[in-house]
């Protein structure tokens, strides 16, 4: 599996560089917009109170309010990133050479997938530098006291924000991986991930109001927040390992199966 | 780098048959090839080449029937696939890598050295040219850098599916003569082609396979036995074809017509006599000669793609 991990790295580390970089784009963007394009209540008490903006920005959780805000940018980035590996072997016919290399098909997937995973780890890793860098560089422009970002129980909330934006950012890259393998082309997988997220389940979440409580992209915002008023982290976290499991196991017994005819 | 070797026959297949669909792309073949010398499997396109390599790969399951690769079963690749190389079908590259570097890609899926690269390059002859992108080779180079990718695991058995196609005539003896080459180094190599004259000087056996089914299975010389040779005989006049099916009809001598002459399969030590009867019966021929089936012809003729004359 090490042998598929390092040639899928070698293969995919122009798309993987691409993939990281427009992670720490989007980062830098919505952490720029969150910073100074916020529209901040006006009236008595107003930027000053809790609910204020200002005020959020300021706490703890306001170092990694942007990567946080980014969560689902990253995550989609993810699923692209995901089904082109997993759907460009089959489009340029590379998945022959694969198996005739690797036989063993579980090996060549489970190191696909590592080596994804690995890029995304990477991709989220800069983007959170990014978005630390890109915070204490716009607090001063957008009047924001820093003073809480540096204490240990910020450090602790930005770490527990990396890593679920990372975890949620894998199964999102889990879900492109198993929509490409059914349908073996990146563009109908990504079509289909993007088409879902954007239409299917809020079309959903209106007929059953309750179902964005354990779909997937509800889920995945669950997690990302660190829980809800209804469904608490540890029920998103259950939840969203159940559906990393379900995607994996799809994908393997899908490319397990399968005659390779392309 | 792979020394293991099992005895036994390289490929041994036992009414294999894979099917897609209602469709069947091989039907009941059965078929031994033994070790070492270069091996043509052919048949015109569609005929189950491909589907079948893709068995002997692993890449497809047979839907029923058996087989053995390096006396491995052939549902389970893994036993043997290290010991396999194959080009299946368009060599895929990366256009944008050189040479090397696509290579050096796939050599570690292979777990394969610099130093084996170095090797399968001065074999396919592109040592110099191995630091151009990919992008830049021509067709036939294309094929020759597959060619090399499947060497890499410097395997007892490699299979090269249509090495051929696209080449130009300079390309297609290029191929061949790395083929023979390839042949003499002890390895078995199995080639596919839908032309048997493209790999014919290559090949010390062939499989021939038509409609999924084995046609024909033995050394190349041997389809050479199984051509026809055909007496022909064009009358100067039309109006005499008749009168002459008649006498060939009333010596018993088989015969077949295209419309401008008979073909008489049976009789080609009979031209004399042929010859003599038809003058005594006032029939004049403007042609009297032996065709003699070539081994394309025969090979055409076994797959049914000869078209009649």
């Amino acid at each position: 599996m090490l042998r598929t991990y390092k040639s899928e790295l070698i293969r995919f580390r122009r798309t993987a560089l691409i993939g990281a970089g427009i992670m720490a784009a989007f980062t830098a963007l919505i952490t720029t917009l969150t910073f100074v394009g916020f529209d901040e209540p006006t009236g008595p008490g107003a930027g000053r109170g809790p609910g204020s903006v200002v005020t959020d920005l300021a706490s703890i959780d306001g170092l990694m309010a942007g990567l946080a805000s980014a969560a689902t940018m990253i995550g989609i980035v993810a699923l692209a990133l995901f089904a082109t590996s997993v759907a460009r072997d089959y489009e340029r016919g590379t998945i022959r050479q694969l198996l005739v290399g690797e036989p063993r098909r579980a090996f060549v997937l489970g190191g696909k997938l590592a080596a994804l995973v690995t890029v995304v780890v990477a991709g989220v890793a800069v983007s959170a530098i990014i978005g630390i860098g890109a915070a204490f560089a716009l607090a001063p422009i957008a009047d924001v006291s820093t003073a809480a970002w540096t204490t240990n129980a910020a450090v602790s909330a930005a770490i527990s924000t990396a890593v679920n934006v990372t975890i949620a950012t894998m199964v999102w890259g889990l879900a492109g991986a198993v929509l490409a393998m059914v349908t073996r082309s990146a563009s109908t997988a990504i079509t289909a991930g993007i088409g879902y997220l954007l239409v299917g389940e809020p079309l959903l979440t209106l007929v059953w109001d309750t179902s964005s409580d354990w779909l997937v992209s509800g889920t995945l915002s669950t997690f990302t927040d660190g829980g809800t008023a209804l469904v608490s982290y540890g029920q998103s976290a259950v939840l969203l390992t159940l559906y990393a499991a379900t995607f994996v196991a799809a994908t393997f017994v899908v490319f397990s199966r399968r005659d390779i005819t392309d | 780098m792979n020394t293991t070797t099992t005895p036994g026959p390289s490929i041994e297949l036992q009414a294999l048959t894979k099917q897609f669909g209602s469709f069947t792309a091989v039907n009941d073949l059965s078929v031994g090839i033994e070790r070492g010398g270069v091996v043509g499997l052919l048949g015109p396109n569609g005929a189950g080449k491909s589907t079948t390599i893709r068995m002997l790969l692993g890449l497809i399951a047979p839907t029923s029937g058996s087989g053995r690769v390096l006396g491995h079963d052939v549902t389970r690749p893994s036993a043997y696939m290290h010991r396999v190389g194959a080009l299946v079908e368009a060599p895929v590259f990366y256009p944008k890598l050189s040479g090397r570097d696509n290579l050096r890609n796939l050599a570690v899926l292979a777990g394969a050295g610099d130093e084996r690269i170095d090797e399968v390059l001065d074999i396919v002859d592109l040592t110099g040219r191995d630091t151009d992108p990919a992008g830049d080779y021509s067709l036939g180079m294309k094929q020759r850098l597959g060619i090399a990718a499947s060497l890499l695991k410097d395997p007892e058995l490699v299979i090269l599916d249509e090495p051929t196609n696209g080449l130009d005539p300079a390309g297609i003896v290029e191929i061949r003569e790395l083929l023979i080459r390839l042949g003499q180094s002890g390895k078995t190599i199995i080639v596919s082609s839908h032309l048997l004259a493209e790999i014919q000087a290559a090949c010390d056996r062939l499989v021939i396979i038509n409609r999924g089914s084995l046609v024909f299975e033995g050394p190349t010389h041997e389809l050479l036995d199984r051509s026809r040779n055909e007496l022909v005989l064009v009358p100067e006049s039309r109006n005499d074809m008749s009168k002459l099916a008649a006498l060939l009809d009333d010596k018993g001598i088989p015969f077949t017509t295209n419309g401008v002459g008979l073909r008489a399969p049976d009789a080609t030590a009979e031209s004399a006599f042929v010859n003599r009867l038809a003058f005594e019966h006032g029939v004049t021929l403007r042609e009297l000669r032996v065709d003699v089936e070539d081994l394309e012809d025969v090979f055409l003729r076994l797959t049914n793609t000869k078209e009649t004359t």
